[in-house]
Formats: C-alpha cells, structure tokens, sequence
C-alpha cells in the first residue's frame, strides 16, 4: 500500500543542529539560511512511502523471521520486537528532485550544501514518522498496539535487510524507491524501518549505544546527550 | 504510422502477469520469472487465458528477468528468456497472436541517482535482448519505466542486439510526471527520436487517472500510441485493485477517442477484463490524429519548445577563454558546473557545450562534460563539435533530446554527422558554408541552406529539427554583409519552414563597445525571426536585450516577464557606504564578497603567495583553532571555507591573466570509494585543502579503485585522501589502498569518514586517519609541507 506523504514546516531545529554538528541554541544565529533550506528542500519534496503487514515467525532459540523466510538477526531487533506477534514494513522517500537539489548545491556552495543536507536528513525523518502513523492506522486494528519505528543498519540489525525489504515492498514501482548493491538506498533522502504489532502496549526498545557503530567517536555521546535522548551509556 | 493504423482495428493487449499468477497461487517467495522454467505450464495457460480472451499480443514472463533480480535464482538470463518466450509462443502458436519480450526496469536507479552506470544498464538490457530475439519474440516491450535514462539504455540495447520493433510505455503518476520528474512531453520528444515504434503509458494508476495524461502524450507524438493502465486504484484497507471489469470498460471508452492503436490493462486486470475490453473496440478502427510539429529540445524534466527568440548559453567553450582552458586540462569538473549554474541562473535555456582543446582528448572530455551537467543542471543541451567521435560520445550518454552543432554544406560533413542525429534523435545546426567558404550574399547562404536541409530530408531529419545558421559577419571586417545575415534569417524561415540560430557576439569583435553591438544586432535578428541566440547571458544588457524583443513582438504576452525584472528598477537603489574590513575578518566571518574585493585591492600591493601565506591562511588557522575548541561550529566553518575560496578564486585569476604558474603547495587526490555515494565529508576536505594552498584533484563518488590508480599516476600525485560512509563500502576502500600500495609504493594515503576509526585506519593499511578537514591539513602539512 503507498501513500503520498504532506511534510510541515518547521523541521525540528535541534534535530538540524545534531546532524550540522552544533549545539541546539546555534540554530538561533542561522536560522534565516535555516528557514531558506527548508522552503527549498520542500518545495522538490514528493514525500511517499509504501508499507506492508507480515506475521513474525518465532523458532528455536528466540530466532525471528518474516515474510519469505527472511532472518530478523541481532540482539537490539529481539529487543525491540519483544511481545510482538506481527510486523510491518515501512518505506518513506523525499523522491529524486531533492538529491538533484543536493548535488547542484554540491557544485556551487560548500556551506549551502552541507546545511541543505541536514535539513533534507531531517525532513526524511519526519517523512519516516508521518509514514510509521500511516502504515499503523492503515495496517493495526482495533485493540492493536505498536512499536516505533526500527531501521536496519541502525544497533546490530544487518545493513543488509534492505536487500530484502525493498524488492518485498516492490518499493521501486511503488514509491520509485531502490537499493544499490552497496546498500545505499537511492534517492538517498530515505528511510526504511520496522515495526512490530501486539495486542498489548508495547514501546520497543532503542538499540542504544552498545551495539552503535560510531561508539568509540561519538561526539554526542562523549558529552553525555546521545541520540534518541539515551543516558544509560 | 498514424495514418496507416486508423485503417486497422484495435489491437487488444493482455493484462496483468502478476494478477494471474497470484490468483493460480503462485504469488510470493520465488521470483515470478523462475516459473517459466519450473511451471511452464502454468505460465503458458496464463497467455493462452490472455489470448483466448481477444488479446493479438501477449508479454513474456520476463519482467524482472536481468541478470540483477536473478542473481542468485539458480538460472541464467539466457535460460529464463528463452523459457518464457518459448511458454508464450506454445500458446500463441495455435491461437494466433505475437509475442512481445517484455522488459521491466532493471530495480536499482541509474546514475546520478544511483550507482548503475548508463553503459552497464546497457549491457544488461542488451543480454535480454539477446536472448529474446534468439528464442523467437516477435517485437521487444519495454515497460513500467520511471527513468528516461534507463528507457535510452534500453532502447539501444533493443536497437543495436536485434531487428525487433521497439515498444516503450513509461509509468506516470498524477500530476503527469514519472518518479523521476520525467514529464511525459519528454518521453515523446525522446522516443520519437530514438525511433522507437510505438509509445505508451502502463501501470501505477486506473483508466480515469490515465486519461489525461494519455491525452498529451497523443497531442506531443505522431507515434502510434499504446495505453495499459491498472483495474483502477488499490484499495486503501486490502490493497486491491478497485474496478471490476464491467467499470474498468466504462472507463476505457473515452480512450476511443484518442486515436490510440492498441489497449489493454496492468495490475489487477485479468482475462475477464480483456475479454470486455475486446468486445467494446470490436469492430472499431481508432480515430485519426492530427499532431502539430513543434520544434522541441529537452532533457526528462524541461521540454524546451523553440518558436521565437530562445536564449543559448555559450560560456561552456574554451576559445579565448584561459580559466576554461585550465579547468579543461586538469578536468575540473567543478569550474564547468559553475558556468552552467550561472547561465541558467541569468536565463539560458539550451546551453552550448564545446570542449575541444588541443591536447584534451575530445571524445572522452565530452562525454565526461556532458554526464556531468546532467547531474546538476536540468537545461537541454547543444552538443558543439566539429569531431563526430566526440558527437556521438556526447549523443549517447545524453538523457534527452540535444541539438548538434554543426553540420555545414560540405558534403563529407554532412555524410558524417547527421546520420548520427538521425540515430539518436538529435535536432541539428546546419551553418551557411561550404568548401568555398562564407558566400558573401543571403542568396548564395539561402542556397547553401536549401542543400542542408535536402540532405537532412534524405536523412529522414524532421524540418522542425533543423536550425540554421546564416552566420554572423564581423561588423569590422564586413560591415556591408551584416544586413545580407539578417535578410537571409528571413528567407531561410519563410521558403524552408526551418528554426535559425545565430552566434550573436562575432558581430562585434574588434571594436570598442562590443556589449552594445552585440545586444543592438540581437534585437535586429530578433526583429528577422531569430530563433536560436547563442550569447552570453551573464551579461545584463543581453538578456535585457532578449527581454525587450519578447515584450515588443508579443511573445511576452501582457509584457508578464519584463515586468516582473523590471518593475521595481525605477526605485534609486539606496547605496550603502561600503565597510572597510580586512580579508582576515571578512573570511572568519564568511564573508564571500568582501573577501573577492579585499582579495583584489590586496593582490595590486603583494604577491599571490605572500597573500595565501600571510593572509588567507592565517585566517583560516584562527578558524580552525576556534572550531577545534568548539567557539565555531561547522555551518561558521564552511562559511569561513567558502570566503577563502572567493579569494582564492581571485588568486588564481590573476595568475592566469598574467600567465604565471599557478601556486601549489602540492598535489592531492580526493575520492569517495566505489559503491559510496555520500560525498559531503570529501567535498568538506577538498575546499579546505584548496583554501590552503593545495591543488586538489577530486575524482568524485563511487570512484573505482582503478581509476583512482591511474589519475595518481598520471598527475604524479603523493598524497590520497579516501573517503567511506558505509560500513559496506569499507572493503572498497581497503581495495583502493591495496592497489595504491602495489602500484604507488610511496604515496600516502589518508582515510575518513563516519564509521572508520584510527585502528580500522590502520588495519587497511591507511597511513593517517583524519577525523576531520583540520585534520587533513595537518597531514597534508606533514606529507607535502
């Protein structure tokens, strides 16, 4: 199922900060390039996403798999799916027009480039949010409760699955949505995530900083705000 | 075409594969292509339902059938191929009916969107091609595209591996564009010059949506025309198809009235829906169309129509330019964007591209040029060159329909280029001339003309594809031919029913004011029936110029354009006293104008190196200090970076103009590795490394380690900076070290990005790992002082 996705302004200026790499109050001395970025970045957004409900399939030894016996591997994805019976799988994109944007900027101005970068990355998240709602009111039923979203890639889930979760979602026809074998996902201002159903509440679980792959340099982290508003590491 | 087919019935087209395969159970798990060989003969009676249904043609089970989706299937293309054509033909045998090998989009994006190369989605479709033709198909399909790249790649796959009829349908959504941007004015303007036999929308949407977009796609193209669309919308809940067959046919009748030869459907129609489909055009033969003949430039997002004065960039030509001529020799790749962005920002709308230099190898730098405008800039082109090599390297990686400049009365020119336009369906320049030279009078151009366009003629090139050139005389030199170019404009138009185009600035040279020679003939030629002006657009009083022609002969309708320029011009512009600032402040506080300008007032006073040294970078040094402890952040650092780089621009100017040799510090390569495309780390780097005196050759993303070998070698280059995001592309990088270090024992080389760390640096046998650009520096400093 897809949907076409309609993305509000503004973006979460903490957000644009984390990924420009500055304490959240800088947004205060930028924010007119900020609010420019934005209006661009949105003006060639065309926000979709596609989604689809499988059933989890539990084996022996707590493994997980769904769909065409496709393997759910890492601890932080057990976690997260932890009381859960279905999934779904989710994929939201900003379309091609916003790396065109990118690149050009790219060729012309460094500074502009790198801040249009961050905003694009922020309004793909909340296209990724917007696509989570979406696919829980379309696919959850009455009494169903969810978890939040959870990308591969992301704590010890495998890169790899989205070789897997792309052609399962047919996302290139559908959302014109593709991975190259390098496992980029292209337009490169995308999301792909999972989201686990039960009949109970569920919150799912971050994966944390043990398992992160930028742990030993993470900047967030050694000043003691790691993403996702963790503190137990 | 059109004609012929109005006097034939319809043609009836099948419907889904996919459709039919779930409802036999077959959905799921495999791929779908793998059942011709293990379930032939289930595939086969899903052609034999399709054609016993009324359908004349039916696709094979070969959607996702190249060697990217099958890999790991257990079956080669080839034995996928031939299975589904001989499936298909087993029912068609004895029904009657052609098979029609159907080729879908390969499923990852092609360049700049993705990775996959023009070249190697050409290889792939050509391997499908191959086997299809083999095994028997009696025309190739080629359908549900969403890239106009990926569909040229196809069709000369299909063109160049076989003798089949080309048929191409492209998938759109609503707002008549396809994922892509690819309007569907531009798929028509491809297509039909590419010569393809029929054209056509499938998929994504239901016969109402489709309507109007097949509308324009029958108004755009004397193509014959095809439409497949979807049993409806899928439904929100279920996600399926919402029509029955009964209301998908309600729906298909307006489609009668297009003019379009053949109907069928996609997603979620059956042989019940073809069957109903078969019964409402029985008996009909499709209505004629009449399709205007515009004169039509583009590229997938922007149709340019040509009729009147368009404005053609020329800045992308070396000749008597010194700063092109250099980035053309260290293939700067950068510079040439730049100049396209600044046409198209003062109003170019083709822009020319010539990047002949003695010593650049042609052919290559133009195809190189041309793939790399693309990436940035979506203006059509004007491939300039005398080298037909170079034309058709340029031609081929071109995505959209270019014109060629030029061809000229010479008959040997003529043999040599336009069969290329004709092939890859290219408008072209024919210029005035011939063995003989310029002839002096506009009869004796006019007659050169008429040579030109009966040679395109028998080259089957559309007169609405011809532009000619009369040639503009230097008003010094020739002063009394001026008004024979401008009679001649006239007549070429009137007696050949062809566009003109002029090079507009040769009217000037040699003379004091060129600027208002040149806009005062402009809007003489303007006035004669211009179309094409190749001129600069930067220059305010030309585009001024263009502006007050298109306002005085009522193209401007309600002078709408002119008045939004120059509405608010009357209004003094209130000058603000200039601040004195020194280069040092203006670059730490970003400041990119006031760095160029104290840059020049500075450069009359000292050296170019005395400048970088004792200005730029300790200015930049302060920069970095404050960023390293966290007083600047990255958005005031780059600012700072792009100041410095105003002013270094400056720098390297003046050395040009003087002919001296340029400053460096040393020489560095940059690159993300092949299979990267995140490429802003490196960009950060490079402008760094350049603010501080290095001269960087960056190789750009998803660079293969060979390539990065050879330009090392080549350019003699010491140091290496690689760069990797993905934890997947790590492996690439560690390839790239690992032939450096075979081939150039010596270089060094330094690594970064967001999931290296010192110690995996150093396992890969990096030399430094940089966790930033300060940091690059400081290696550089240490490597190359």
């Amino acid at each position: 199922m897809r949907r076409e996705l309609t993305l509000t302004l503004p973006l979460d200026r903490r957000e644009i900060c984390r990924y420009l790499g500055c304490p959240p109050d800088e947004a205060a001395s930028i924010e007119q390039t900020i609010a420019q970025a934005e209006q661009q970045v949105l003006q060639r957004a065309a926000p979709r996403c596609t989604f689809a409900r499988f059933p989890l399939i539990r084996g022996e030894n707590g493994t997980l798999s769904f769909g065409p016996k496709i393997p759910l591997e890492g601890k932080n994805i057990r976690r997260h799916l932890a009381g859960c019976y279905d999934l779904i799988l989710m994929a939201a994109t900003l379309g091609t027009a916003v790396d065109e944007l990118l690149r050009r900027a790219a060729a012309q101005d460094l500074a502009r480039s790198v801040l249009l970068d961050a905003v694009a990355s922020v309004a793909a998240e909340q296209a990724a949010a917007l696509a989570e709602n979406a696919a829980a009111r379309a696919l959850c039923r009455e009494g169903e409760y969810h978890t939040g979203r959870f990308s591969p890639g992301y704590g010890d889930l495998p890169i790899e699955l989205q070789r897997r979760i792309i052609p399962l979602l047919d996302a290139p026809r559908q959302i014109g949505l593709a991975v190259t074998r390098s496992l980029i996902l292209t337009p490169r201002k995308s999301v792909t995530a999972l989201i686990g159903v039960a009949d109970h509440p569920v919150t799912g679980s971050l994966a944390g900083c043990d398992t992160c792959l930028l742990r030993e340099k993470c900047e967030w982290r050694k000043r003691g705000m790691p993403c996702g508003g963790e503190t137990s590491n | 075409m059109a004609e012929k087919r109005a006097t034939e019935p319809y043609l009836i087209l099948d419907g889904g594969m996919g459709t039919m395969l779930q409802r036999a159970g077959l959905g799921g798990g495999e791929r779908p292509e793998v059942l011709s060989i293990t379930k032939p003969e289930k595939i086969t009676a899903i052609h034999a339902a399709y054609l016993d249904a009324g359908a004349g043609l039916v696709y094979t089970n070969t959607f996702g059938a190249n060697r990217l989706k099958l890999e790991g299937c257990g079956y080669t293309v080839e034995q996928v191929v031939r299975a589904s054509v001989q499936n298909a033909r087993a029912a068609a045998e004895s029904r009657g009916g052609r098979v029609a090998l159907d080729i879908g989009p390969l499923g990852e994006l092609l360049e700049p969107a993705g990775t996959l190369s023009f070249e190697e989605a050409y290889e792939i479709f050509a391997e499908i091609v191959r086997a299809g033709a083999a095994a028997g198909a009696d025309l190739v399909v080629i359908e549900t595209m969403t890239d106009l790249y990926e569909v040229k790649a196809a069709v000369l796959a299909a063109k160049e591996n076989s003798s089949l009829p080309i048929w191409t349908s492209m998938t759109f959504e609503e707002s008549g564009r396809t994922f892509t941007g690819c309007s569907v004015e531009a798929m028509a303007a491809v297509l039909e010059g590419l010569q393809v036999d029929a054209v056509g929308i499938n998929c994504s949407l239901g016969p109402v949506e489709i309507l109007p977009i097949a509308q324009r796609l029958c108004e755009a193209t004397s193509l014959p025309v095809f439409i497949k669309p979807n049993a409806g919308l899928p439904d929100p809940e279920t996600g399926n198809y919402d029509i029955t067959p009964e209301l998908f046919c309600a729906q298909m009748q307006p489609y009668l009235k297009l003019g379009t030869f053949a109907l069928g459907g996609c997603c979620g129609t059956t042989p019940e829906y073809i069957r109903l489909l078969a019964d409402l055009v029985a008996d009909r033969t499709p209505p004629l169309r009449q399709v205007a003949r515009r004169s039509v430039v583009c590229t997938p997002t922007l149709v340019q129509q040509v009729d009147g004065l368009t404005v053609v960039g020329e800045r992308i030509n070396p000749t008597g330019k010194k700063r092109f001529k250099q980035a053309l020799m260290d293939g700067d790749m950068d510079y040439i964007l730049t100049q396209a962005l600044s046409q198209q920002e003062a109003g170019a709308q083709i822009l020319d591209v010539n990047v002949g230099l003695p010593g650049v190898d042609e052919p290559s730098m133009m195809e190189q040029v041309v793939k790399s405008i693309q990436t940035v800039c979506d203006l059509p082109l004007q491939l300039d060159s005398s080298n037909p090599q170079a034309l058709e390297r340029g031609l081929r990686v071109y995505n959209g329909k270019p014109i060629v400049n030029s061809v000229n009365g010479e008959q040997k020119v003529l043999d040599a280029v336009l069969p290329l336009c004709r092939k890859y369906g290219a408008a072209v320049v024919g210029l005035t001339l011939d063995e003989k030279g310029i002839p002096l009078l506009a009869e004796e151009r006019l007659a050169v003309a008429r040579r030109i366009v009966a040679a395109c003629d028998n080259a089957k090139i559309p007169r609405e594809d011809i532009y000619i050139d009369c040639l503009t005389l230097t008003a010094s030199a020739q002063q009394k031919e001026v008004a024979e170019t401008l009679h001649a404009v006239r007549m070429v138009k009137e007696e050949l029913g062809v566009r003109t185009v002029l090079g507009v600035s040769n009217i000037s040279f040699g003379l004091p004011n060129r600027e208002l020679l040149n806009h005062s003939f402009l809007t003489m030629a303007a006035a004669a029936g211009l179309d094409l002006a190749i001129i600069n657009p930067n220059i305010g009083s030309m585009m001024d110029a263009v502006r007050a022609a298109d306002l005085l002969l009522y193209r401007d309708k309600k002078a709408k354009r002119y008045l939004e320029v120059y509405a608010d011009t009357a209004k003094p512009q209130p000058t603000a006293p200039r601040q004195v600032i020194r280069i040092e402040d203006a670059i730490y506080r970003g400041l990119k104008a006031e760095a160029r300008s104290c840059a020049q007032s500075l450069l009359a006073q000292m050296g170019e190196l005395q400048l970088i040294n004792e200005n730029l970078i300790p200015a930049l040094d302060r920069v970095g200090v404050d960023f390293e402890t966290g007083r600047l952040f990255l958005p005031q650092l780059l600012q700072a970076a792009s100041a410095a780089q105003a002013a270094f621009d400056v720098v390297k100017q003046e050395i040009l103009a003087r002919g001296k040799p340029p400053v460096s510090k040393g020489k560095i390569l940059v690159a993300t590795v092949k299979g990267d495309i995140h490429d802003i780390g490196k960009n950060i780097v490079k402008v760094i490394l350049e603010n501080y005196g290095y001269e960087v050759t960056d190789l750009g993303k998803d660079v293969p380690p060979e390539k990065i070998v050879a330009e090392v070698e080549k350019r003699g280059i010491r140091l290496v900076g690689l760069s990797a995001l993905m934890t997947t592309t790590l492996p690439s990088m560690e390839e790239t070290i690992r032939q450096l270090r075979k081939a150039r024992p010596f270089c060094k080389i330094f690594v970064g990005g967001a999931v290296l760390t010192p110690d995996y640096a150093k396992r890969i046998g990096a030399d430094y790992y940089a966790k930033d650009a300060k940091q690059s520096v400081d290696i550089a400093k240490t490597v190359l002082g």
